[in-house]
């Protein structure tokens, strides 16, 4: 940005005890949430998890039947959608067809009556940070997915508004385009200084751009935090299982020594992990054991810090690292993943027995959910 | 594995041919037959001649019968414009038994005889119909008015009867523009008739225009409702071919005329078929 326009702060947005219904359904079940200035923020969770709902309230596409969505400070439930001066990428574009890239890119600024010098080389501008220069004159019909998604974009901030909400905006991408896209939109974010509260069911994708993600099911939110939180500390077993992957165990809490706890599994073998939930000591409540594959050590040797001992029955080599499942004694499997640099040594093979095992505090026990 | 099951598939050309025989057949006998006769007549008769035609357009009567024929027609196809784009939207835009309602009270009419319509207007138009006694015993008319026989009867009538035919194919365009590229207006800042100005109604224009078409081409031949309606004061052209043929069987001249309502109806296609693909080009592709 180098012209005359000034460069706005981004929107401080309250999302306030929001309760969204759709005839008996309850997609918002009073969500609070808080976005700071210049934030990135991820909603993330599962379709029908309420995420949309949500980013569709604050754009003014839905109205809730509670709570209050706050710009600034000041409430906007009573302003209809084209005057809550907010920019939206949707997740199929909706760029419009009759209309060239420029014609796209210019229309919230002819909605503002601006005058028609300033809308030129705004709209040039703008074009040129996206990096679509010389295809102006095109129509979204000529024009490949990821120029598609970037006319999206720049119509989307062309008139600088304060927060930008975007739906899924990288779905329709492939692999490759996505993540490059990714990190073009999150540089594009730092740039313009914008609030954008950004909704995904790709974790990946939320733990790659977001500064701060909240995860969402069943209409609440269960966590939020940063990235680095929502993996390392993650508040329950269903934000533990959709972020990341993990081994996943059902049992019994029977055992409790201070922050660690252990889960008694069929056939007696207990599983030792920081309880994460506060669970009530030793009153044999159902639980969920959880550790994150790079946390499971392996080795062809007897070790004092083994918890278990199996047999390897599969080993898929995933460049940097091998996924090694080891099954212990019929009675279940575990994943761990190793990387290749310290399989130099004394190579693993399918078939070898193998001791595994992980620090209690790099596994977590949860409540086990209702199911 | 494709090649066999491709030619399963398809009928063979002989047969395909052998089961449009009857429909081309009868095609040939009772359309094209006649009708290039009937072209054929126009300028022979029973040697080349071109009087038909020049008798069409020298007589003042002819001529002011073949205008008002046009410019009745354009009326009709803009006011079902007006009036049949919000049902047409409506429709569209509505779901479960609203939109079957909507549809039925746009259907039920079309699927009823004309001719019965046409009647009922002038049961309601008439000098002691329902309009002119409910008018009268309100106390707001002293005399009846002159409803029926004027081409005021004709437009209104003419436009009910054709208003299906141009909300059906408004419909079939508005159903498909996609709901979010509206959000999207909205929320990039638009009002509610900046969004249909500029986007509702620019998408929508290869219905507009061929529910202009349709309406248009329909209202230009049209017999039943302006002979009812219209009486012979408010004469269209083809209420002047049938009199010209059947009441005074001047087949030549009749044909001369039938001659020039089919040009004018295939060079105003042409000219509308050309816009359409112009719409298209100007970016209606998804």
């Amino acid at each position: 940005m180098t012209t005359g326009v000034p460069a706005k702060r981004g929107a401080r947005v309250s999302v306030d005890s929001l309760v969204k219904r759709f005839g008996s359904l309850t997609a918002v079940a009073g969500t609070s949430l808080d976005v700071a200035s210049g934030e990135f923020l991820a909603l993330l969770g599962p379709s029908g998890c309420g995420k949309t709902t949500v980013l569709m309230t604050i754009a003014g596409f839905e109205h809730p039947d509670a709570g209050d969505i706050l710009l600034d400070g000041r409430s906007v439930l009573s302003l209809p959608a084209s005057q809550r001066n907010i920019g939206m990428v949707f997740q199929r574009y909706a760029l419009f067809p009759h209309m060239t890239v420029a014609d796209n890119i210019a229309f919230p600024l002819v909605m503002r009556r601006r005058p028609r010098a300033e809308i030129r080389s705004r709209v040039a501008e703008v074009i040129d940070v996206v990096r679509l220069s010389g295809l102006g004159e095109r129509l979204p019909s000529q024009l490949s997915g990821g120029q598609q998604q970037r006319v999206a974009f720049a119509r989307a901030v062309v008139h600088s508004p304060p927060l930008l909400l975007m739906d899924e905006p990288l779905a329709a991408l492939d692999k490759k385009l996505r993540e490059e896209m990714q990190i073009e939109l999150k540089g594009l974010q730092r740039l313009l200084g914008i609030t954008v509260v950004f909704v995904t069911h790709d974790q990946q994708e939320a733990l790659a751009m977001a500064d701060r993600v909240a995860v969402m099911n069943a209409g609440r939110i269960e966590q939020v935090g940063s990235p680095r939180e929502l993996y390392e500390k993650p508040v329950s077993a269903f934000v533990a299982n959709f972020v990341g992957e993990s081994n996943r165990f059902r049992g019994r809490l029977v055992e409790r020594a201070g922050p660690i706890g252990g889960v008694a599994m069929k056939g007696g073998r207990v599983l030792r992990g920081l309880v994460a939930d506060d669970l009530a000591v030793a009153a044999n409540v159902p639980a969920i054991f959880m550790v994150r594959p790079e946390m499971v050590r392996l080795s062809t040797q007897p070790e004092a810090w083994a918890e278990l001992a199996g047999v390897i029955t599969d080993l898929t080599y995933a460049g940097s690292s091998w996924s090694c499942t080891v099954a212990i004694a019929d009675a279940f499997s575990i994943v761990a993943r190793v990387p290749t640099e310290r399989l130099g040594g004394p190579a693993l093979a399918l078939g070898d027995r193998v001791s595994v095992g992980w620090r209690s505090e790099d596994a977590r026990i949860y409540a086990a959910e209702v199911a | 594995m494709s090649a066999p099951s491709r030619n399963e598939g398809r009928l063979g050309a002989w047969t395909s041919w052998l089961l449009l025989t009857p429909l081309l057949v009868l095609f040939a006998a009772v359309f094209v037959v006649p009708v290039v006769g009937m072209l054929l007549q126009s300028a022979f008769d029973p040697t080349f001649t071109t009087r038909h035609f020049e008798q069409a357009v020298s007589r003042p009567l002819y001529v002011r019968i073949i205008l008002r024929t046009l410019q009745i027609s354009v009326v009709v196809a803009v006011g079902t414009l007006v009036l049949g784009y919000p049902v047409a939207w409506l429709m569209a835009r509505a779901k479960g038994w609203q939109a079957a309602l909507i549809g039925c009270c746009v259907l039920i009419p079309l699927w009823t005889s004309v001719l019965v319509r046409s009647y009922a207007w002038t049961v309601l138009l008439a000098r002691n119909g329902l309009i002119n006694n409910g008018l009268s015993g309100l106390g707001l008319t002293d005399a009846p008015l002159r409803l029926l026989y004027t081409e005021g009867a004709v437009i209104v009538a003419m436009i009910h009867v054709l208003l299906p035919f141009m909300i059906l194919p408004l419909y079939a365009v508005l159903r498909t523009l996609p709901v979010d590229l509206t959000q999207a207006a909205r929320g990039l800042g638009a009002s509610g008739f900046q969004v249909f100005r500029r986007i509702t109604l620019p998408l929508s224009m290869p219905g507009v225009i061929s529910g202009l078409v349709m309406v248009f081409i329909l209202a230009i031949g049209f017999y039943v409702t302006p002979a009812l309606v219209g009486g012979s004061q408010n004469m269209m052209i083809a209420q002047l071919i049938a009199s010209e043929i059947a009441e005074a069987p001047t087949w030549g001249f009749g044909a001369a005329l039938s001659t020039m309502l089919l040009v004018t109806t295939l060079g105003l296609m042409a000219i509308f078929h050309r816009a359409i693909s112009f719409e298209r080009l100007a970016g209606h592709r998804s």
